[in-house]
């Protein structure tokens, strides 16, 4: 019971510490390649991964476009230089054959995944979620494959849709994010090594949700994965992607990019909760995330709409996207992105309309705690023939603490009269009256700023799957802990 | 000392600060079980400093006196254990929650006066079916439910919504702090309705207000003046007649000819 | 904020100016004018005023007003610094002012209640001339004064032409200044200002600008806060029209304890015109309950014209009271108009009606006499039906 008057923490400032659950190693043997950087690495990835010609290609190109490019540093974030050539950039478990089914799964894989409470046998056997799990660079696990090809849709490993479906992958690899799209994207696309792969064909409303779980594993690894989606006209999917790390005292590069594709009619709903390894309360470690996401609304009537919950990674870049090429489609974006000890966070969307009367909505919540620091950036772009299109942006910040900080950078660019922009955006804190209202009505202050943060991204988890919505809440408490008191 | 015979609230000679700057300035102040006191005085005379103090407000420090409730010394006590212990302060500008529905939180503060009592938390359910109840007696739209706390309420929402929080905590120790101001004669009637349910030979009120016009309606034992952080006059409630017919400066000078 | 970031909208590389004559010649290869006559024209009768040509003192009323020194030579302080004009520039413009003497301090030091006028012409028949000026005001403590500014340039259309003009403003403990700016460029100039304000405890200042016309036509106001209880308050229109560009960048800095600032900024295009909005509210670590909010509302009122806004805040701790931003752009109210016109306003009236509502918050902080003929020339513009089109053929824009 809290004895304590006025507890020493009655600031909001000291209230952080807990561990960090997912923080652990896995002992498994794992199929690295050298450190470093070149053509012959490229090479040697493509030739592990068995690939067809055209994706070795593909690949060089990007490298040598690569090589040309600086490495960008417009973002609210510091960070001491990475050094390309000392990241592996592909590491696998190492398996002796083709796995037919999870029982020939190494049991220590899949004990990490349960540790990380998702346990991919009972996924198998109770849930109605099929999951893609990749650990380090290479997708481990896919269930549910047989209910889902029933009904035509393949959800499979990147490689695994290279060798089975090449038309697919190289119709639409690179067509929403080119290789020349941005530093963190071309590396990705000369060095990726596996990733999720999805296609709903026309007309079919997935039956399940589909998630790839996400593991960093390795030390010294850099994680680049890549994940593509295509829904067909008509078809409907709803996507969940999950993410942790160990903790470790270096920083470790994750760069993955992930493409959208909607055609007439077809809805993806793509939600994330990440939670990398965030460092220690210091700044020491933690994961620097910089990711390229977009969803491309090819089709009239096209529906993309990302959700996020972003807790973790020392430093996180992540703009998920639409391009709004279809009339009548529609793009959203729901981000929850909290920053506590020393995390950085500048993360956003980009609405590009396109078509006519094109929609798109942004909700962005932004919490930032003890050394945080939280930037929303965002561009919303009325082209010329975007006639009656509609953008509205909220965009909201919660400071708790007098060492955080939050940032705010929405663009604006319309070139069309008929077009409609609305921004807004507001700063709050939790007061010390409102603590003091809720403390005299029995709750306790750590219950009341849990309830009041929650309170505060409602909009956001509503968005969220059931299942994920409690998940994303337990997880910003747990990453909230000790910021307040 | 048989506890059941003590009063319930005993303050003795209490001076309190915020800021660093003294407020209260020898307050003693007695009430039973069972009891319902006024304090009456003029804005800026200590009537909220006291309630926040009774409530354990961490900016309001104590520096001299003591404060007994129910036998014990609150002076360590958090503004959560102050409530779990019974003590119910009406807030004269309840604030805002924006993003936290009244219905959770309500049902937030039940639970953890509950779970203190070793009760089983209320479900949804039971809840609402309760909440209701109390709701309808105040005459309060449903919809309140579903908006955040305090958030776009009118004046009398408001304050219909600190009594709903009463009723449903049900203390031993009812502070209200000018619970009347801003509110037309329907509504008033409406919450003194509430607060004369609430009466029982264990409970006691203390109502802080600067007009006669709530002792209308719910009738106190005792009426007490505060006036520059001391209580300067206690009576019945006939003081309170006499205060509106001639003011507070009457009892400056009848405290000179006294003294 | 890069550079790039900074002149995103309006580019002043130093290759487009190298072949400009840094020239303050007076009048520059023009006719003379006479300015008494110009400004008896334009201001109330009996106005204090001063007449600057190509940054030179050509004309001053009879009244030499009591309470203002008005000296030229080296300007105390260093407010430039922080101004974001690109360093060629500023570089361009010591060189030239060093040589010539022509920066100019102020000091204000009773409180006066009729306004005092400032105008700077710039003249010439000749293309490609550069001019700059730089002033220094200081409004000291507890004087109230207001400040009104009028920029323009006598220049034909067909001719290019660079101002820079560098101003920055001192206003001490419990000052009160009102400064009211109208800016009118012709459409081959290129006119870019900066204003740098300090302001100190209690102090209180209140800038209302209208900038119409330009090349490119650039305003950099940076707003220090730097006394406890300082008030800032911004009203802003840009009116783009032709092919003018016209880009504000400001930055409101608040640096001490309970600052407040209110910034409203209204842009119209129309025709051709881009009209460019950057406004930054920046609460530093250790400024305890500041309050700042900043709107940004904007008219697009054709399909060649363009908006951009970016509204931004950057706050580093909680101690606040509170901070907001909001943007809009879009077209006139669809809703309105039609209410309007099922009360029988005619739609061209009906228009005109929206857009003066639009534009009066800033426009009416302006003496009716300066600003009653822009006004008359603003609405005089005719506002097309823009209406969801057919897909403009050839054009497609690239997402890549």
């Amino acid at each position: 019971m809290l004895e304590n008057k006025t507890p020493e923490s009655s600031t909001i400032d000291q209230w952080v510490n807990t561990e960090y659950t997912a923080g652990f190693v896995t002992e498994i043997e794992s199929d690295a390649i050298p450190a470093g950087l070149s053509e012959d690495h490229i090479r040697l990835i493509s030739e592990k991964k068995g690939e067809p010609a055209f994706m070795l290609e593909w690949r060089l190109k990007a490298y040598r476009h690569w090589l040309t490019l600086k490495e960008p540093h417009w973002a609210e974030a510091d960070y001491p230089p990475i050094d390309y050539q000392k990241i592996v950039y592909y590491s696998a478990p190492k398996v002796q054959k083709k796995l037919n089914s999870l029982d020939e799964v190494d049991p220590e894989l899949l004990r990490t995944y349960e540790k990380l409470g998702i346990s991919l046998k009972e996924q198998e056997r109770l849930s109605n979620v099929a999951v893609d799990a990749v650990f380090d660079s290479v997708s481990v696990a896919t269930t549910f494959k047989e209910r889902l090809a029933k009904e035509g849709i393949i959800f499979c490993s990147f490689s695994e849709a290279v060798q089975n479906h090449p038309a697919l992958v190289q119709q639409y690899l690179g067509s929403v994010v080119p290789y020349t799209d941005n530093f963190f994207a071309c590396l990705n696309a000369a060095v990726f090594s596996d990733g999720s792969f999805c296609y709903i064909p026309k007309g079919v409303r997935c039956p399940m949700e589909l998630s790839t779980y996400f593991r960093i594993n390795a030390a010294m690894t850099g994680q680049f994965e890549r994940t593509l989606i295509i829904a067909d006209e008509g078809s409907t999917v709803s996507y969940l992607e999950g993410c942790t790390a160990p903790m470790r005292d270096e920083n470790q590069l994750h760069a993955a990019v992930v493409e959208l594709v909607a055609l007439n009619d077809a809805k993806i709903r793509y939600a994330t909760v990440q939670n990398w390894y965030p460092g220690d309360e210091n700044g020491v470690g933690g994961i620097y995330n910089f990711v390229t996401k977009r969803g491309l609304c090819q089709g009239q009537r096209a529906k993309i709409a990302w959700t996020q919950v972003e807790t973790g990674s020392a430093i996180t870049w992540k703009y998920p996207s639409v391009v709004l090429q279809g009339d009548d489609s529609v793009g959203e974006f729901y981000s929850v992105a909290l920053t506590n000890h020393h995390q950085q966070a500048d993360t956003g969307t980009k609405m590009i309309h396109l078509g006519k009367r094109t929609r798109s909505t942004i909700v962005s919540k932004g919490i930032s705690a003890g050394h945080g620091k939280n930037t929303y950036r965002g561009l919303v772009k009325m082209g010329k023939r975007a006639d009656n299109a509609r953008n509205h942006t909220q965009c909201d910040s919660l400071l708790l603490g007098s060492t955080c900080s939050a940032n705010t950078f929405p663009v604006i660019e319309a070139k069309n009269a008929t077009a409609m922009v609305e921004h807004e955006a507001t700063t709050a804190k939790i007061s010390e009256d409102q603590l003091f209202y809720c403390r005299q009505r029995g709750i306790e202050p750590e219950d009341a700023i849990h309830m009041m943060v929650n309170g505060f991204c409602k909009q956001v988890f509503k968005e969220l799957p059931m299942e994920f919505a409690v998940e994303a809440q337990k997880l910003l408490e747990v990453s909230l802990e000790g910021a307040v008191g | 000392m048989n506890r059941s015979q003590a009063p319930l609230l005993h303050i003795e000679s209490l001076f309190a600060t915020v800021q660093e700057k003294p407020i209260l300035k020898g307050v003693d102040l007695t009430v039973g079980a069972g009891q319902v006191h006024a304090i009456m005085g003029p804005n800026g005379s200590g009537k909220t400093t006291l309630a926040k103090v009774l409530a354990g407000h961490p900016d309001y420090q104590i520096t001299e006196g003591s404060i007994r409730y129910n036998g014990h010394d609150t002076s360590t006590w958090s503004p959560e254990k102050c409530a779990w212990q019974g003590i119910f302060l009406g807030f004269q500008y309840p604030v805002a929650i924006p993003g936290v529905s009244n219905a959770q939180f309500l049902r937030a503060s039940l639970n953890a006066l509950r779970k203190r009592q070793g009760q089983q938390p209320l479900d949804a359910v039971d809840f609402l079916k309760i909440t209701k109840e109390k709701m309808a007696m105040l005459g309060m739209a449903e919809s309140l439910l579903t908006r955040s706390v305090n958030e776009g309420f009118s004046g009398g929402e408001k304050k219909r919504n600190e009594i709903l929080q009463m009723l449903l905590l049900e203390p031993r120790l009812a502070i209200l702090d000018e619970t009347d101001s801003g509110l037309d004669i329907d509504a008033l009637k409406i919450v003194a309705q509430g607060v004369n349910a609430l009466r029982n030979a264990s409970r006691s009120i203390i109502l802080i207000t600067h007009y006669q016009r709530l002792l209308d309606y719910i009738e106190p034992d005792y009426i007490h003046v505060l006036s520059e952080g001391k209580i300067v006059h206690s009576g019945d409630k006939l003081l309170a007649q006499t205060l509106e017919a001639k003011g507070y400066s009457w009892l400056s000078e009848a405290q000179h000819v006294d003294g | 904020m890069s550079m790039d970031e900074v002149w995103k909208y309006t580019k002043i590389a130093e290759s487009n100016f190298q072949d400009y004559a840094w020239a303050n010649e007076i009048p520059l290869a023009g006719e003379k004018i006479d300015w008494e006559t110009l400004y008896q024209s334009m201001l109330p009768p009996n106005s204090t005023v001063f007449v600057f040509e190509n940054g030179s003192l050509v004309g001053q009323s009879e009244r030499c007003p009591a309470g203002i020194t008005l000296t030229s030579g080296e300007l105390p302080g260093d407010l430039q610094a922080y101004s974001p004009s690109p360093a060629w520039l500023k570089v361009c413009a010591e060189a030239a002012l060093s040589q010539q003497g022509r920066k100019w301090h102020w000091i204000v030091s009773e409180t006066r209640t009729e306004p005092l006028y400032v105008l700077h012409f710039y003249t010439g028949s000749r293309s490609k001339q550069a001019v700059f000026a730089r002033h220094c005001v200081e409004i000291e403590k507890g004087v109230s004064a207001t400040i009104v500014e009028i920029h323009g340039d006598l220049y034909d259309n067909n001719l290019r032409g660079l101002c820079y003009g560098q101003a920055e403003m001192r206003v001490a403990v419990g000052a009160q200044v009102q400064h009211h700016r109208l800016s009118l460029a012709t459409s081959g100039m290129t006119a870019i200002a900066d204003l740098n304000v300090n302001i100190h405890d209690k102090a209180a200042y209140d800038l209302r600008t209208i900038s119409s016309g330009g090349k490119q036509h650039r305003h950099n106001v940076i707003l220090s806060l730097i006394g406890d209880h300082a008030k800032a308050s911004v009203k802003c229109l840009h009116w783009a029209s032709h092919q003018d560009s016209l880009d504000t960048h400001l930055e409101v800095q608040h640096k001490a304890n309970y600052g407040e600032s209110d910034v409203m900024i209204r842009g119209v295009a129309e025709r051709r015109g881009a009209s460019s909005v950057t406004g930054k509210i920046v609460i530093p670590e250790g400024a305890a309950q500041n309050s700042a909010q900043l709107e940004n509302k904007n008219l697009l009122l054709s399909r060649e014209a363009t908006i951009n806004s970016r509204p931004q805040l950057e706050i580093y701790h909680d101690n606040i009271q509170r901070c907001t931003h909001g943007a809009t752009v879009g077209y006139l109210d669809n809703e309105a108009l039609f209410y309007l016109q099922s009360r029988g306003i005619p739609v061209a009236e009906a228009k005109k009606m929206l857009i003066d509502s639009f534009i009066e918050p800033v426009l009416s902080a302006f003496s009716p006499v300066l600003v009653d003929e822009l006004r008359a020339q603003l609405l005089a513009i005719p506002v097309p039906i823009v209406t969801e089109q057919s897909p403009v053929s050839g054009v497609t824009e690239s997402h890549a």
